[in-house]
């Protein structure tokens, strides 16, 4: 009756915390990058 | 005790040597994290459904230790700033711009799975009352921090500054807290804590306390990951200006 309810939770809950996931390792990964760049100019 | 963590933080004061550990356990803790989410999530998909609410208690499972963290991230931040300001360590800020974002979300997850769950048991997605305004309060402080990190160029006024800005704003994490023990709140008071047994059966309080340990890693691991980055970025930042400095000579 209330699965809706749910799944909405669950569903809100992993896509935001997925999103801030994928964002923190991208930043990471591009700070890295970045980083190795200036060190060889 | 007090002279380890002292001892511990002032070494850690260099982001060389911060960098260092924060390499080493960046992988074994994104490791350890997945594992306990994996645990937890067994442990929620078999937990029965409860007498009175039936299958939505299973909403406690991510509301729970998602408010649990919009608390203790805020704690977080503002026991960095304090660091930062009075003993003037170089990593306070760089922690406190890092979790600032994650305890955002997980205060934004709070209050959106808080009225997902309100809605089937109160019959509203949201009432005016203490421990709701207190909590979107909360949401907005974390905005204005993040805010003023991006509104003041200079990154020493910007650092001092949101400092400040965490240590005024935590004069809400108490009134989050006890707001449902001050005021009359449609909200129930806390059924877990420290000092009295726990309302709940055993049947959710450990597939929920497993949650909030998965939470509270997941916390650590995306800390960890958010200072690396702003400590490179800082490090970037300081070498464009030292030769830009020079060119101009």
């Amino acid at each position: 009756m209330y699965d809706t309810y749910i799944y909405a939770s669950y569903g809100i809950t992993f896509v935001l915390l997925g999103l801030l996931i994928i964002v923190s390792l991208r930043g990471l990964q591009k700070a890295r990058r970045d980083a190795d760049k200036l060190a060889q100019k | 005790m007090f002279r380890t963590v002292e001892t511990i933080s002032a070494y850690y004061a260099n982001p060389q040597r911060f960098m260092r550990l924060a390499g080493a356990l960046h992988a074994p803790l994104w490791g350890v994290t997945i594992l306990v989410f994996a645990v937890a999530l067994y442990m929620v998909a078999h937990v029965p459904d409860d007498y009175q609410q039936g299958a939505t208690v299973r909403i406690m499972f991510v509301h729970v230790p998602a408010a649990w963290m919009s608390l203790f991230a805020y704690s977080f931040i503002f026991f960095a700033s304090v660091t930062a300001l009075i003993f003037r360590h170089p990593v306070g800020h760089v922690a406190g711009r890092a979790a600032a974002p994650i305890g955002a979300v997980f205060t934004l997850i709070a209050l959106m799975t808080g009225s997902l769950w309100g809605q089937p048991m109160w019959g509203t997605w949201w009432v005016w009352d203490a421990r709701l305004t207190s909590v979107l309060v909360l949401l907005f402080i974390y905005l204005g921090y993040m805010a003023l990190w991006q509104a003041i160029d200079d990154h020493g006024q910007a650092a001092r500054s949101t400092a400040i800005l965490a240590i005024v704003g935590s004069i809400n994490v108490p009134i989050v807290k006890f707001s449902v023990d001050w005021w009359n709140t449609l909200h129930q008071p806390a059924s877990v804590s420290r000092f009295a047994r726990p309302a709940l059966h055993a049947d959710f309080l450990y597939p929920l306390l497993m949650m909030a340990l998965a939470f509270t890693l997941l916390f650590f691991a995306l800390t960890l990951t958010r200072m690396q980055m702003e400590i490179l970025r800082q490090r970037a930042r300081a070498r464009q200006m030292a030769r830009l400095n020079e060119a101009d000579d």
